[in-house]
């Protein structure tokens, strides 16, 4: 098949799943959360008036709209102007970025409402479990060990291609970029488990289970950015630098689709938004 | 093992802390050798400032109900049965009362057991 039609085709999708699917299934669980859990019976989960949130949910929805447009305009310009290659995959990184600042507003917006409840929480009482977190606790033992055995073995692939003449430093630049992110990933982990209490009327294990989610979705991600990483770099060895643009772009659905993995809505407790605080929250 | 501390009471907040983890080694929800949060995390989960946290740590171990042991965190004292039974007010009160007592038949006013035991205080 073509290469550029190929590159076409997983663009096309990248549009699609990031930014129609993902912002889809996004506000299905947001209009869920409306109307099985509407401010009448669960009045702390709405620190300011419903509507508002409705209107972000739905700058959201057009955002993404936008973004999608955007996309297509991309492909089209991708066809109408001829391909040397060189630049695609950069163009498609801040493409991926575009598409992902939405999910950043969320995050924002995330921050914003929890600062909001601890503001209007007339809880005096607070409650914790006398028991230290460890990062066994959320994530297997297998798990762990996998996401090391992979850096181990980045690292000697990194030293493995060096033999190849290959440039920027033979890629140790990566392997310094990629453990400065990992410094980042862990750092993330840390807050989550030791830091401050972000929704005060959260139940423990409900934050276990957002502890949970979020460091399972960053050791996947870390996984995916080391064997892209390897990926990357064995196009550069064998001369298959074309294929670059098509693998940035595959690498960014496998991104959002571990970014997607949410707790099940039904699995949480939405008693403790309720008036009267429940028994253990 | 739950714990819950209430910034509505007049107890001050490190006691109530205190009191709890007492309470749970008599009661046997905390055995020797359990393992116990971090300071940091203690504090954050009940959202209290963390010197409250380590003050109640400190007293704590200083009444070997608790021990820390540098990068093994802290843990309940193999001893934390019988050392939380023991409620160091009352045992500084008996002292004192008793001491009081006898300066008092030894001749010395309260003024003066007052300014020495602040001296005392002061240059301990």
């Amino acid at each position: 098949m073509n290469i550029d039609l190929l590159l076409y085709i997983v663009l096309f999708s990248q549009i699609m799943f990031l930014s129609y699917y993902y912002p889809r299934k996004m506000l299905i669980r947001i209009h869920t959360i409306f109307e099985n859990y509407p401010p009448s019976e669960f009045p702390k989960l709405y620190p300011e008036s419903i509507e508002k949130y409705k209107k972000s949910a739905k700058r959201y929805q057009v955002m993404n709209h936008l973004i999608m447009v955007l996309g297509f305009g991309l492909i089209l310009w991708f066809y109408v102007t001829p391909r040397t290659g060189g630049w695609d995959q950069v163009i498609i990184f801040w493409y991926f970025m575009i598409q992902f600042l939405p999910n950043i507003g969320i995050e924002l917006w995330a921050i914003k409402y929890h600062n909001a409840m601890r503001l209007l929480n007339q809880d005096t009482q607070k409650e914790a479990v006398l028991q230290p977190r460890r990062l066994t606790d959320f994530v297997s033992k297998n798990l762990l060990g996998t996401v090391i055995l992979i850096y181990v073995i980045f690292v000697g692939f990194i030293a493995y291609v060096d033999q190849f003449d290959y440039p920027w430093f033979g890629g140790y630049l990566n392997v310094l970029i990629i453990s400065g992110v990992f410094l980042f990933f862990g750092l993330i982990i840390y807050r989550a488990m030791y830091g401050k209490v972000k929704n005060p009327h959260q139940s423990y294990e409900d934050r276990k289970i957002d502890i949970q989610t979020l460091v399972r979705q960053i050791l996947s991600i870390a996984i995916a950015v080391m064997l892209y990483a390897m990926l990357q770099n064995s196009l550069k060895v064998f001369g298959l630098e074309s294929f670059k643009a098509i693998s940035i772009s595959l690498y960014f659905h496998v991104i959002g689709f571990l970014s997607m993995q949410w707790p099940r809505l039904d699995f949480l407790n939405f008693d403790v938004y309720k008036d009267k605080p429940a028994l253990t929250k | 093992m739950r714990i819950q501390i209430d910034t509505n009471l007049s107890t001050p907040l490190f006691k109530q802390l205190m009191d709890q983890i007492k309470k749970a080694v008599m009661d046997g929800l905390l055995k020797p050798g359990n393992p116990l949060p971090s300071i940091r995390q203690l504090a954050n989960d009940l959202e209290l400032n963390h010197n409250t946290v380590a003050k109640a740590y400190r007293i704590l171990e200083r009444d070997s109900v608790i021990q820390t042991k540098g990068y093994r965190g802290t843990s309940i004292h193999a001893d934390a049965i019988q050392n939380s039974t023991v409620n160091m007010n009352d045992s500084i009160t008996t002292k004192l009362s008793e001491t009081i007592k006898s300066l008092r038949e030894s001749g010395a006013t309260d003024s003066e057991i007052r300014i020495a035991f602040s001296n005392v205080m002061k240059n301990q």
